[in-house]
Formats: structure tokens, sequence, C-alpha cells
């Protein structure tokens, strides 16, 4: 019934609300659970994306602009999520950049829902 | 050398067999290929671009060699149908993009016992649309992209559609309108503006394994009866549920990996 690509966004979406709760929380209590918690998931959530990322686009025949611009945005997100929070730099602002993880998220699930690689965007 | 025409008339009386003939070997374009044809001749298109409108009006099959991807037909006349077969039986249309047309990619107008196979009908009004035509068969076919109607179905009876997809149409998927005793097998109608699959006045029809999915509206009967809906998917709002669930799936994750790190690690 679900194509693989629907199970993995699934997967994925779970792995990035579990990581984005146990961050807020890691900043909040500075807890070491929760810290790798939030690692673990972050990981394995960033390699469901590649996986994805890679089924979408060597996926198809033509491979085109639009769709590897899309997926190469989204990891620039995630790059820019590792550095806020690596760095110390902008730390204040990791929360908003942990959100629009999730909507990333939410829009790969969006596209992977049911149909598998025939999604409305087309990614 | 003799002209290809004589050379098909001379197989033709020979034989007293159907013939088949090559397109652009034996004629340039394919509706020269039609009207110089006998009854259940075979035509045979070989891949390329072609810009015509094509009018059929007795038993042909016409083929393909590579495939829909690879011989494409673009209305000539966008006001007429790419495919038109009117008042013929036993046409077989097999392996075409058929596109452009503000009509329809294949039309059928009081046409029966035909076959409709492994074609692409996308950027047309209408991709495939019967009008008055019986017990023809279409499979295999793409009607993606549409203005109107994916495949449009009116006074027809008896046909079948079976693993066709009619995808992204701007209004209707599959609409059938007071037509009756026709089969839909293993469609695949999704992200259509409007309905999935709808019947209008029509009765006695069969709707099985069909996948209708994130349309507004999955399947539609209006002033139908007596049709037989068996195991078709119409999961309409499960984009908007299933993010929901996952995310309160997320958050029992996150307790059971909490719980889970305390007992460990003795925190």
């Amino acid at each position: 019934m679900f194509e693989i690509t629907t199970i993995l966004a699934s997967l994925g979406l779970i792995l990035a609300t579990v990581s984005f709760i146990s961050g807020l929380q890691a900043v909040k209590n500075k807890g070491s659970a929760d810290s790798k918690i939030h690692k673990l998931n972050g990981y394995l959530s960033f390699v469901i994306y590649i996986l994805l990322a890679g089924s979408s686009i060597g996926g198809k025949e033509v491979v085109r602009l639009w769709p590897v611009a899309a997926w190469a945005s989204g990891l620039v997100i995630i790059c820019i999520k590792i550095w806020v929070v690596r760095s110390g730099r902008a730390y204040k602002y990791a929360s908003w950049v942990g959100i629009m993880l999730i909507i990333l998220w939410l829009v790969i699930i969006y596209t992977h829902i049911q149909l598998g690689s025939m999604s409305f965007l087309n990614l | 050398m003799l002209p290809a025409s004589l050379v098909i008339l001379i197989a033709t009386t020979i034989t007293l067999h159907a013939t088949t003939i090559y397109v652009p070997d034996n004629f340039k374009t394919i509706n020269e290929a039609v009207k110089n044809s006998s009854p259940k001749d075979t035509i045979i298109v070989n891949n390329g671009s072609y810009t015509e409108n094509i009018s059929i009006t007795k038993p042909l099959t016409i083929k393909s060699s590579k495939g829909a991807d690879a011989s494409i037909v673009h209305a000539l006349i966008k006001s007429e149908p790419v495919f038109k077969i009117s008042n013929a039986n036993e046409v077989s249309i097999v392996g075409f993009t058929a596109t452009g047309s503000e009509i329809a990619g294949i039309d059928l107008d009081n046409s029966h016992n035909g076959q409709f196979l492994n074609n692409k009908t996308v950027s047309n009004k209408n991709g495939i649309s019967l009008y008055s035509s019986n017990n023809n068969i279409m499979a295999n076919n793409i009607a993606d992209s549409n203005e109107q109607y994916g495949i449009y179905i009116e006074a027809s009876n008896g046909n079948t559609l079976e693993k066709n997809i009619a995808n992204t149409n701007k209004d209707k998927g599959i609409f059938l309108n007071s037509s009756s005793y026709n089969n839909l097998l293993n469609n695949t109608v999704n992200l259509n503006a409007w309905d999935g699959i709808m019947l209008w006045s029509s009765n006695n029809n069969l709707l099985k394994d069909n996948d209708v999915l994130r349309n507004r509206y999955a399947i539609v009967l209006g002033s139908s009866d007596n049709n037989t809906l068996i195991n078709n998917s119409t999961w309409a709002n499960i984009y908007i549920i299933l993010p929901v669930v996952l995310i309160y799936i997320g958050i029992l994750v996150y307790i059971i990996q909490k719980n889970l790190s305390h007992f460990i690690y003795r925190e």
C-alpha cells in the first residue's frame, strides 16, 4: 500500500520531531541525555534526508534543476542549523532554524505521502 | 521504383491479406498512410515528432515502433482532436503521445470494439474522449495534465478502462456521463483539481481496485444507480491527518527515549 519513500519520509518526520523537542529541552535543562537524544535523532533524520534526496533525484531519467535546487536548499538549512549550534554564534536563533527543519520535513512528508515520487511538487 | 501506394495496392490485391504500412518509409505522414490504407491494415509509425490531425473512419491498427515517448503527435489544427475515430469499429491505437488539441488527444465518436493501449494523452482539453462508443478497451494509457478531463465517456457502454493513469487534470480524472456497464479496473487517479472519478447518470458500472487519492473529491456518484465499488483506495484527506499523527508519534518516541536514557544512564 505505502511506498518505501512514504515510509522513509514518515520516519524522518518522527525523528526530526524527537530531535526538535530534545534540542529545546537540552537548551532549557542543560541535560546531557537530551543532548544525546537530539544528536542521535538528528543524525538519523539527516541520513534519511540524504536517502530520500538520492532516490528522488537518482530515480529520474532526466535530472531537472528545480528538484536538485529544492533538495540542495534543504541541505543548506541543515548545514546552517549544525553551524549555528556548533559555532555558538547566533545561538539564540537555533530554535528558529530548528522550526525551519520541522517545516522542511512537513514539506517532504506532504510531497511523499502515498504517491511516492509522483508528488505534488514533483520533487 | 514504384510509388509506395502502388506497391501497397499490388500487395493487397495479390495476397488479399491485411497489409503493413510503414511511416515514414511508405508515407511521410500518418494521415497519408491512413488515407491510403485498406480496412484491417496495420500502420507502423517509426519514432519521431509528427504534427497532424489523424482522422480514422475504418478498422485499422496504428502502432508506434518504439512506444509513446518516441512517437509524439502534436495537433496541427488545435480545434480538432489529434486522433479522431468516427463511425469505425475495431480500431487500435497503440503507443503514441497525443498532445496539443483543444478537443482531445484521442476522440471516439460512434466507434466500437476498439483498443487503445499504452498511449499518453497529455496537455489537451480532454485526454481520451468517447461519445456513443461501446465495448472499447483502454489500458495502460496516461491521461495527465489535461485542461478538463483525463478520460471522458458519454453515452457509451461496455467499455473497459484498465491500468490507466489520469493525474493532475484541471477538472476530473475520469468522468462517466450517461454511460453504463463500463468496467474501471486498477486505474490510478490522483491530484485532479475536482473529482477523481465521477459517475453522472450512469448505471451498472464496476469500479474495482482503483487508487483515487488527493483529489478534491475522490469518487462522486450523481443520479447513478446499481454501480459496484470494490476495494478502491480513496484516502482523500490523509495528507492532512498523517503529518499530525506523525508529530504525535514523534512526541511519544521522545518520551520513550527520555525514559530509556534515564534507565540506562541513571540520570
